[in-house]
């Protein structure tokens, strides 16, 4: 029976923040509560509908366990485990208490100071608070484990954007390797859990491969299981069987927009004409500089002399290098079926129409609906980088690159950025908010503790950082890192093994903590500051954090506002103007104003460095100098977000853009003999041999386990309802989890039990060979690689002040060591298939 | 409704939807997601299956009721009277989808307090939920009648729609008037041969399943 009274109501637009993504949403606000949230049906980032983890956001702010006045530690001794004895402070003691070490520490070495957070919807502004202080320490903590390196790499070389996604709207036949892309997790889940499933019933058929039947491979027209860590070796197959045995690939894609036709001599590098890249000229018989001919008359196959050097086109090359991979091989590696993956290869190459067009508003563009879309359980290993390189080959070589129906890098061409030809006439980004691998930083002795200078093409090596703190002297850093300033994410839980980041953690004399909860990183800290939840501020276009990462729409260019839908609760303050004030009493107001000016604004909106200004005035003069006079905060509070359609040639952009992508990364040898020099020099052991212009399939540690004991993979997954590890407090998530028949349980097949006399529901003990062990209740299933032991999210958390979350799940990220041979040491990405024992 | 069970992916959007919405305590929950696991590795299958109340024709619970505190509406709408009903719970046995609960006692969130948002929906929230009842989905029917005074179609107008069918991320949901052969529920049950949970009981569910 219904309630027949009437509450005073309205619904406030602003942008969800339960994940990285930010969805519009309406936020039901009824006599002051926050009673309800739905999609925003006016935003087209959502259109109206959501996600699991953004319906259940009131039991965020309304979490009695929140932070709720600045606090102090008050027992010296720190670890896991040990209470820090907290004391309430006023709001001025701790700020004048942090102020005062952060102006000490930066007349002494502004790189003393360590930023810690892994908020991708406030990075940019993070990012500008660590430039103003003067430190290159940022850690964006759980970047490698939650996140996709190599991925990013990638496509950053093929596609001039920091995400490449599957274009759903065209393609007909969909590869999915380790992801659950349109099935709830990563980008958008409304947005691309409504495109997955329209093009899924109108006939697209999806093949994945991933080692646990979860959500993507539950839907999925063909399973293909795979032996974790081996899709590198996959894709070469598909890439062998297209070019050598089917002879399907896509020769004007790979001529005109590729780096397919240019010469490369035996060394590995390119054959040069005045310093350029040079093609053979089939109208002249003769080598020319790669700018210099008409491109028809470019040779995209075979061998040519030239001054007696025996030189190959480097698509030539990749055809050579990629012979090995015969589909029996390759079934060796990855269990997959010879007859499978010749098959599978044969269905893509047929569905992506090579030659084909397509009209789409008056543009005629090339037709290729087929696309292999890859994250992060592919790419989560220790060679990621060059996984990852096979795998978007596979795109490559049948020109399924940036038209209809392929892969999109996404966001590349913007409304006021675009995709340029750099050096060599390599497509290079048209934004730089990332660093981004072409053309590569100069390798050099590290001076930052994330050991950033021996990773001269990643966007980011975050996770070193606790390797950087734990042998300060072996990387021969030249200054130690007294303080750190840490908000949003929890290094301790996101990492790797939470010992290692223990005892990084612990070498940090000073730690300051913006946050919701005392979570697993907070309770290292020294002074806590209560934060606000999403409901309760202002952040400024959290969505396009690098002006071009997210919202990864199709069709739709968004920016949004985060609006306050309440007052801050209890004694809280907004994370950003915590920053804000920390960096007056400190005494760089001065420069992290300037840093704003030249970052985000425009004349006439800039300031003046020398005075004060509220938050609410550096939002306005940002969105003014981005979108004009009329369209400050005000006019965003009204409206929220702002959006226009885009245009054919920004969805599609490869046709109207100069700029060749890599297919073959001559640049990596270079690079690799530059890290090469500065390890020897340092003494360190470091392995440069995947610095190599083609890529492999090469074994991850687990693969070279010499020991039967330790016969099976552990490995990581994530869940749709939870996003890292800041969710898992929700209680109405978290019942959720209860009720799943697997997110908090250890998944493994009945055969690979039964050998162990484990049966449904056992207390199972799951032990790395290096010792690392973690416990959990066993869930057994057909679903499932019978190889693999599949552990789910970042649970299993310990923190006090997240009773909800206290104790639910396993923790995987115990079995992850934090060690250089566990990560890729070219993109930075962590390894996280692990080789372990079982049993009860 | 209409579920198509070949775009649902079993993400529990609409568990936590139909939670927050009708402020249901722990353990109560309007609608479920069960996954159904068939085959042998490799040939798998995991499907999964949303169930709420059915809203059976010819609902077995109202035959059972003592006190006609559950009844089915003119529209079809199967709904309990919390002031009628007597908590005997003969109705729940009677269900065949299980889709009924008892509230023995009320419950919160966190242990030992009552968040703002639980209290606004116990005190002016669409539902009582109280002690001693029992509950179940009523096609959000607060959403469809307050629509219809407005003059929003349900199905058409996500304020005039179950708010399961409006938040659902992949769009597989669908409400609308079955009696109608020219609505989108009634077409898209022709085109995919929808099907009804436990038919040879002979209950005769509103609700149609599209095979998966």
């Amino acid at each position: 029976m219904l309630n027949t009274s009437t509450p005073t109501d309205d619904w406030v637009p602003t942008v969800c923040r339960m994940c990285f993504n930010g969805c519009g949403i309406l936020v039901h606000r009824a006599d002051g509560v926050i009673a309800g949230v739905q999609g925003n049906p006016s935003n087209p980032i959502n259109y109206g509908r959501i996600c699991i983890k953004g319906l259940a956001s009131p039991m965020l702010i309304y979490d009695p366990n929140r932070v709720k006045k600045p606090l102090k530690r008050t027992n010296s001794e720190k670890g896991i485990g040990v209470d820090p004895k907290w004391k309430e402070i006023s709001w001025d003691e701790a700020l004048d208490t942090i102020a005062e070490h952060l102006r000490r520490i930066r007349k002494e070495n502004p790189n003393k100071l360590a930023f810690l957070s892994i908020d991708h919807q406030t990075a940019h502004i993070m990012a500008v608070y660590a430039a103003a202080y003067g430190t290159k320490n940022l850690w964006f903590g759980g970047g490698a484990v939650q996140c996709g390196a190599g991925h990013h790499q990638v496509s950053h070389l093929l596609h001039a954007s920091f995400l490449t996604i599957p274009d759903l709207n065209y393609c007909n036949y969909l590869i999915m390797a380790g992801s659950q892309f349109g099935f709830g997790s990563y980008c958008i889940p409304p947005y691309y859990g409504e495109k997955m499933a329209a093009a899924r019933r109108r006939g697209m058929k999806l093949v994945v491969d991933p080692f646990l039947s979860a959500s993507s491979a539950a839907k999925a027209d063909e399973w293909l299981p795979i032996r974790p860590g081996t899709d590198a070796a996959l894709a070469l197959g598909w890439i062998n069987t297209l070019v050598n045995d089917l002879k399907i690939y896509d020769k004007e894609y790979l001529r005109c927009y590729t780096n397919g036709p240019y010469l490369v001599k035996p060394d590995g590098y390119y054959f040069r004409l005045n310093g350029k890249p040079a093609v053979w000229d089939t109208s002249t018989d003769e080598p020319r500089p790669y700018d210099d001919v008409d491109h028809t008359k470019i040779a995209l196959e075979g061998n040519f002399k030239v001054d007696e050097v025996n030189c190959s086109t480097a698509f030539e090359c990749l055809r050579e290098h990629v012979k090995k991979y015969t589909p029996k091989y390759v079934e060796q590696i990855t269990t997959i079926p010879a007859p499978t993956i010749r098959r599978i290869a044969e269905e893509f190459g047929r569905a992506a129409m090579v030659g084909s067009t397509i009209v789409i508003d008056g543009k005629t563009l090339p037709y290729r609906p087929a696309c292999l879309f890859y994250f992060k359980g592919a790419q989560g290993h220790k060679h990621s980088m060059l996984t990852s390189i096979a795998l978007e080959l596979v795109n490559a070589i049948v020109g399924a690159m940036d038209v209809p129906g392929g892969a999109l890098g996404c966001n590349a061409y913007g409304p006021f950025w675009r995709p340029k030809e750099g050096p060599d006439g390599m497509l290079i980004p048209g934004i730089r908010m990332v660093p981004f691998p072409f053309p590569p930083r100069p390798a050099r002795t590290p001076d930052s503790y994330t050991l950033f200078e021996l990773f001269p093409i990643a966007c980011d090596s975050s996770q070193m950082f606790v390797l950087g703190m734990l042998e300060s002297e072996r990387f021969r850093l030249p200054y130690k890192i007294e303080a750190m300033l840490h908000y949003f994410g929890n290094a301790m839980i996101n990492t790797g093994n939470p010992k290692q980041v223990e005892a990084a953690l612990k070498k940090i004399p000073f730690i300051t903590s913006i946050s919701l909860f005392i979570d697993e990183t907070t309770e290292f800290a020294d002074i806590v500051l209560p934060d606000t939840t999403f409901f309760e501020r202002l952040d400024p276009f959290p969505n396009l954090p690098f002006d071009g990462f997210i919202p990864a729409l199709l069709d739709q260019w968004v920016w949004q506002m985060r609006l306050p839908v309440v007052e801050p609760m209890y004694d809280t303050k907004p994370c950003m103007e915590i920053l804000l004030e920390l960096a007056d009493r400190a005494g760089y107001l001065k420069d992290l104003l300037t840093v704003w000016n030249a970052v985000f604004l425009k004349e006439p909106y800039k300031v003046d460095p020398s005075k004060k200004y509220t938050w609410e005035e550096l939002v306005d003069r940002w969105a003014k100098s981005r979108f004009g006079a009329d369209k400050g905060l005000d006019w965003f509070k009204e409206r929220q977000f702002i959006a226009w359609s885009k245009k054919v040639e920004e969805v599609y952009w490869r046709p109207f853009t100069k700029g060749r992508s890599h297919i073959y990364f001559e640049f990596f040898k270079k690079t690799g003999e530059d890290v090469k020099k500065v390890i020897e020099e340092l003494c360190l052991e470091w392995d440069t041999s995947d610095y190599q212009p083609l890529p492999d399939w090469k074994p991850c540690l687990s693969h070279q386990v010499d020991n039967s004991v330790y016969d099976l993979y552990a490995i990581n997954y994530k869940v749709v309802e939870h996003s890292t590890a800041g969710t898992l407090e929700n209680p109405l998530l978290t019942e959720i989890s209860q009720h799943s028949d697997r997110s908090l349980l250890i998944v493994l097949h009945p055969s690979a039990a039964k050998k162990r006399r484990i049966r449904d529901g056992d207390i199972i003990w799951v032990e790395s060979v290096d010792g690392n062990k973690v416990r959990g209740k066993a869930k057994l299933s057909e679903g499932v690689h019978p190889e693999v032991v599949a552990i789910a999210g970042s649970h299993g958390k310990w923190a006090q002040g997240e009773p909800v979350a206290k104790g639910k799940g396993v923790q995987f990220n115990t079995l992850v060591p934090i060690t250089l041979q566990y990560t890729d040491l070219v993109s930075c990405n962590e390894d996280l298939c692990i080789k372990v024992r079982v049993y009860r | 409704m209409v579920i198509d069970l070949k775009k649902c992916t079993g993400c529990r959007t609409c568990v936590i939807s139909c939670k927050v919405e009708n402020g249901t305590q722990p353990g109560v929950f309007w609608n479920r997601v069960g996954i159904k696991e068939e085959g042998v590795f490799p040939n798998v299958r995991r499907i999964p299956v949303p169930v709420a109340c059915q809203h059976c024709e010819d609902p077995p619970c109202v035959k059972v009721c003592p006190s006609k505190a559950s009844i089915r509406r003119e529209d079809g709408i199967v709904i309990i009277d919390e002031d009628k009903c007597i908590g005997c719970r003969y109705c729940m046995m009677a269900c065949p989808y299980g889709a009924r609960f008892f509230i023995d006692h009320l419950k919160n969130y966190f242990p030992n307090s009552i968040t703002p948002f639980e209290k606004w929906h116990r005190e002016k929230g669409w539902h009582k939920h109280t002690k001693g009842v029992c509950e179940k989905c009523d096609f959000c029917l607060h959403r469809v009648e307050r629509g219809l005074k407005k003059g929003l179609k349900p199905g058409i107008n996500g304020d005039a729609t179950p708010k399961c069918v409006v938040d659902c991320p992949s769009k597989a949901r669908y409400f609308g008037d079955l009696d109608d052969p020219t609505s989108e529920v009634s077409q898209l049950i022709r085109k995919y041969g929808g099907f009804r949970l436990l038919k040879e009981i002979g209950t005769n569910p509103s609700v149609y399943y599209l095979p998966p």
